[in-house]
């Protein structure tokens, strides 16, 4: 599977306190018996960022990374496909579902691709301009899409959350490749 | 993760205001219908009822937004539906319609297409499923022509709201029924989903496209009719001369066949037609001995006939002569069942495009045949 990435990309408006949100997803991951290790990959690039590892014993290191960019906050994993592995699926949704309802992001959409798949400048404020398996839609984003449409639309699940967004599956599955689909226009 | 099972729900809107009693009545009526307890609640934004449990607990969702309240009733599985069985299901839509005081409400598929939208709360309902329901302030539609398709019942309420039932699967898509009871009820359907839109419009253009079936004669009009099936059987002799027609005679004019070849005359054309006929004549006259079938005499006429842009009559008899490809009847049953002329002409493109590769000793003189033909005409 080398080539292959997974992982999740996240969007919030505005500049947010990414130490406070680093704090709290320190606190999420070790709830989860996610041990913070150091990150593998330090953060490089101009922009304002902080990245921490976490990892189950014996297992490989997922960074985590916060930056600010164009005055938007982005959350960022990005691993070769094998680092999930060992990892059980259950345990990586409640830990991206945990991340989202901490940030509580405009829009958050895992990935399973060649290459990075990111969200579009300008996705989050409007709607997905695909879906994969699994991502997390904000309140606004929420709203715009209509409650009502997506908790009958045609997904496999609608997971609303506190934050008064939702976590939204597809009948993609998580190791799909360059496979995703159009988000359907309701009524 | 697992594929989602087919479930139906309701989605009701109301223009009340929220009544604690009434969400509490028919909460119970949730409850006691499905044999299920209220497991937990959940406050805005995400206001819900959740009962029983498992991935997909049959869930009562309060939206409140501007003057409205929408509710929405998830995840009756087919299961659930079967177990309490469709009257109790019915009940409890009609229960919750009255208690919550909706003012339009719809059972809806998973898939969302029959949601009640925000247009129609300000005007006209463009969608139909199993049950609705249209509140008093709204006018019922009006009775189905008693001479539709389709089954549509309506129940009147004395405050004037009305439950229509429409006789079908809940958990089917019935697209074709939705689109006959529309037609019925005069609903502009909103856009359907696109692959059963294209299979309906194909199937529309194909009745559109099809000659009307044959005059079904009175037994006082026998003459008339005697004397219609010698014309059109004339006209077949003098068309095929006397060989073929011999063969033709032999398998297809007998009464009825000849009323539908006089419709097809009027419908294809009378040239068309006969050419075709000298082609399912050389057939036979070729050792066929089983008759053609209905549809595939039609699609053969309908080659000859639509093919017009491709040439002359003649060029174009041969060409569809040569699609005829004994024993398949596949290819003029499949003529006769497009709408598309585009793909009649295609058919016999095809067919010239063989003809002009070929090397056996039957295709060289047809193709130096339709050449002179196509030399012939002019442009």
């Amino acid at each position: 599977m080398s080539g292959q990435v997974f992982g999740l990309h996240g969007v919030m408006a505005g500049e947010r306190d990414i130490d406070e949100l680093m704090r709290r997803f320190d606190a999420l991951s070790a709830a989860l018996s996610l041990d913070g290790v150091p990150p593998r990959q330090r953060h490089t690039s101009a922009a304002r960022g902080v990245s921490h590892g976490y990892a189950r014993a014996g297992a490989p290191t997922l960074d985590v990374l916060l930056g600010v960019d164009a005055g938007q906050t982005h959350l960022l994993i990005h691993e070769d496909r094998d680092a999930f592995e060992p990892y059980d699926l259950a345990l990586v949704v409640e830990w991206f579902t945990g991340l989202c309802d901490i940030s509580n992001p405009l829009f958050a959409r895992a990935y399973c691709r060649a290459s990075l798949d990111g969200i579009a400048i300008g996705e989050a404020e409007d709607r997905p301009r695909h879906l994969t398996w699994w991502q997390y839609l904000g309140p606004a984003m929420t709203a715009r899409m209509g409650h009502m449409s997506l908790l009958f639309g045609p997904y496999v699940r609608v997971d609303p959350r506190d934050t008064g967004g939702c976590v939204v599956w597809t009948s993609s599955q998580p190791t799909d490749v360059e496979i995703a689909v159009p988000a359907p226009t309701t009524p | 993760m697992t594929t989602a099972a087919p479930w139906i729900g309701f989605h009701l809107v109301s223009l009340a205001a929220p009544d604690a009693a009434a969400l509490d009545a028919a909460a119970r009526a949730v409850g006691e219908t499905f044999g299920l307890d209220l497991a937990r609640t959940a406050p805005p934004p995400w206001e819900r009822l959740v009962f029983g449990s498992g991935d997909a607990p049959v869930t009562l969702h309060v939206r409140r937004s501007g003057d409205r309240v929408e509710y929405a009733l998830l995840h009756v599985s087919r299961e659930r539906f079967d177990a309490c069985a469709a009257g109790a299901v019915e009940s409890l839509f009609e229960t919750l319609c009255r208690r919550l005081r909706a003012d339009l409400a719809r059972t809806v598929q998973h898939g969302g297409w029959a949601i009640v939208t925000a247009g129609e709360m300000q005007g006209a309902i463009d969608a139909i499923d199993w049950l609705q329901y249209l509140g008093p302030r709204r006018t019922a539609w009006s009775e189905p022509r008693p001479s539709g398709p389709t089954r549509v019942r309506a129940r009147v309420f004395e405050d004037g709201a009305t439950l229509v039932r429409l006789d079908v699967d809940p958990f089917a898509d019935s697209w074709r029924t939705r689109v006959a009871a529309a037609a019925d009820l005069g609903i502009p359907l909103r856009p359907l989903p696109e692959k059963v839109a294209n299979e309906i419009e194909s199937e529309t253009r194909l009745r559109e496209a099809l000659p009307p079936e044959p005059r079904v004669w009175r037994e006082d009009e026998a003459a008339e009719r005697d004397t219609s099936r010698a014309r059109t059987a004339s006209a077949i002799e003098r068309g095929l001369g006397p060989d073929l027609f011999g063969h033709f005679r032999r398998l297809y004019v007998d009464g009825a066949l000849l009323d539908r070849f006089a419709v097809w005359f009027t419908h294809y054309g009378q040239e068309p037609a006969i050419a075709a006929f000298r082609n399912v004549a050389r057939v036979h006259h070729g050792g066929a001995s089983e008759p053609f079938d209905a549809i595939a005499l039609e699609g053969c006429v309908k080659m000859v006939a639509w093919s017009t842009p491709l040439g002359p009559l003649a060029m174009r008899e041969m060409l569809a002569d040569h699609a005829i490809d004994l024993p398949d009847l596949g290819m003029p049953r499949y003529i006769r069942n497009t709408w598309d002329p585009d793909i009649v002409v295609g058919v016999l493109k095809l067919a010239y495009a063989a003809i002009r590769h070929c090397t056996c000793g039957k295709c060289g003189p047809l193709l130096r045949e339709i050449e002179r033909l196509e030399k012939e005409t002019p442009s």
